[in-house]
């Protein structure tokens, strides 16, 4: 196993961390993606239900992009997105949108930009390495660590979406009280 | 058997994210604690220098012969509750002579705050460093609200009700008027 | 999961351990690697409430040590009606990582 098939394998997998962890996020909680889109389009997505399919077609290039026998065109589906990802985000940049996107849920409160572009970029690329490599190791093996690999990744990613929820929930803010200065 | 090892795997970090994700909906629907609530009572900001008439004026300001600065700081709790009542809640765009100072370490923290509060429909200036604030009018106190006539500053106060603030401050120029209106009665 | 040369076990002993270090740096790489496309610069705005104040960090220097810092940034705020409260911080622009922060609250 060469440094194609490692390449291939994080590449996948952390693709369809982010595409699983986006996904799962809107689907539970799309209000946030309809408002952002809204500033930025307006008219244009009325109905959760719009963004709801746009969050299963993301989760679907997910959990096709571990298996071997759809991997291809889970890629091509990907790629999609990611070029929708980068439309979206230079849209968001240069209408300078101050509503928070809420791209991997609710938590997500930056607003459409450069950091989309750049995730765009990243799934975008996902396509071409696909269509050039092709895994030199068991398919099982593949299916197996690769989703390994994207369950870990999708729990980090949601663990550092939402590093700010945890902090509130774990370290309620406390108060000073008159008077005292910390030593 | 890894495979199947796998996609149970998955499954639970999907129940994970799904789980995040349902709680940062309940979250945006909790108000965080943040400064003292909309108390109503204004406060006079005795630091200020009343009487003041400012050497530099930062351009895009209303005329100081009437106008309100209200001062905000990206340091400040309560100021992130008073841009919101500027902006939506319950909306004071029809505010002549208001402009907002926004305070803050640098003015990259303050072109933030101006995003991040959507405070770019009012004339905003932001003071880094608020030295402009500390230097002409001894000001370092937010949130706060200075008032200048006839380009000087007459009157400063400290707030947390937006409304309040504007009742105060229409109550007293309408008192001003009716003052100057009977002087000029019995001068003639 | 299994090669044409199995042993008993299913798998060569060489195969199962190449396969642990293998998806050990590949889980490494790939959190390294979403840490450099997801790592952003630290948020220009502050994300922890002390009282009035709205800092970047929870308070850990006193507020004379802040001014001290040629870089500072201090203001102040109303608490409550007798209580007013100073917020300072030691970076001149944004939140990185080493930025610390002071409150000191009065009685008015």
């Amino acid at each position: 196993m060469g440094p194609a098939d490692w390449i291939l394998l994080a590449a996948n997998a952390l693709a369809a961390a982010m595409l699983l962890t986006a996904g799962l996020g809107k689907l539970v909680s799309p209000d946030p993606v309809r408002r952002a889109l809204t500033e930025i389009v307006p008219g244009t997505v009325r109905t959760r239900t719009v963004v709801r399919g746009f969050a299963l077609a993301e989760t679907l290039a997910a959990v096709s992009l571990l298996v071997p026998a759809v991997r291809v065109p889970a890629a091509a589906g990907t790629s999609a997105l990611g070029v929708c990802f980068v439309a979206l985000g230079l849209r968001g940049r240069f209408g300078r949108s101050t509503e928070p996107c809420g791209c991997f849920g609710p938590s997500s409160r930056r607003p459409l930009g450069w950091a989309n572009v750049g995730v765009g970029l990243a799934l975008a690329a996902v396509y071409p390495l696909n269509a050039r490599l092709a895994p030199g190791m068991d398919l099982a093996d593949y299916q197996a660590s690769g989703t390994l690999l994207t369950a870990v990744g999708a729990i980090a990613l949601c663990l550092h979406v939402n590093r700010r929820l945890i902090v509130r929930l774990l370290w309620p803010t406390r108060g000073v009280p008159a008077g005292n200065e910390v030593p | 058997m890894l495979v199947v090892f796998a996609v149970a795997l998955l499954i639970v970090a999907a129940a994970v994210v799904i789980l995040f994700a349902m709680l940062a909906e309940l979250a945006t629907r909790v108000p965080e604690r943040s400064g003292p609530a909309r108390d109503p009572q204004i406060r006079p900001l005795e630091e200020a220098r009343l009487g003041h008439a400012p050497t530099g004026w930062p351009a895009g300001l209303p005329d100081p012969e009437h106008a309100v600065l209200l001062v905000l700081s990206t340091v400040c709790n309560s100021c992130r509750d008073v841009a919101e009542q500027l902006v939506v809640d319950p909306g004071h765009a029809d505010w002549t002579g208001m402009a907002v100072i926004v305070s803050s370490a640098s003015r990259e923290n303050g072109e933030e705050f101006i995003r991040r509060y959507r405070l770019t429909g009012f004339p905003v200036h932001i003071d880094a460093g608020g030295a402009w604030l500390t230097e002409e009018f001894g000001v370092h106190t937010s949130p706060g609200a200075l008032v200048f006539r006839s380009g000087k500053l007459i009157s400063a106060h400290v707030f947390n009700n937006v409304s309040s603030l504007r009742s105060a401050l229409e109550t007293v120029d309408y008192e001003n008027t009716r003052q100057e209106q009977r002087a000029q009665k019995e001068a003639v | 999961m299994s090669t044409q040369n199995d042993d008993r076990n299913g798998s060569k002993p060489r195969t199962r351990l190449k396969r642990r270090r293998f998806l050990g740096g590949l889980g490494a790489g790939g959190l390294a690697a979403a840490g450099v496309i997801f790592g952003r610069t630290p948020a220009a705005y502050a994300t922890v409430s002390v009282d009035c104040c709205n800092l970047c960090h929870s308070p850990s220097i006193s507020l004379n040590t802040c001014r001290g810092y040629s870089s500072h940034y201090i203001w102040e705020c109303e608490q409550s009606s007798s209580v007013y409260c100073l917020c300072c911080e030691t970076a001149a622009s944004g939140c990185p990582s080493g930025v610390k922060s002071a409150v000191s609250c009065y009685l008015n």
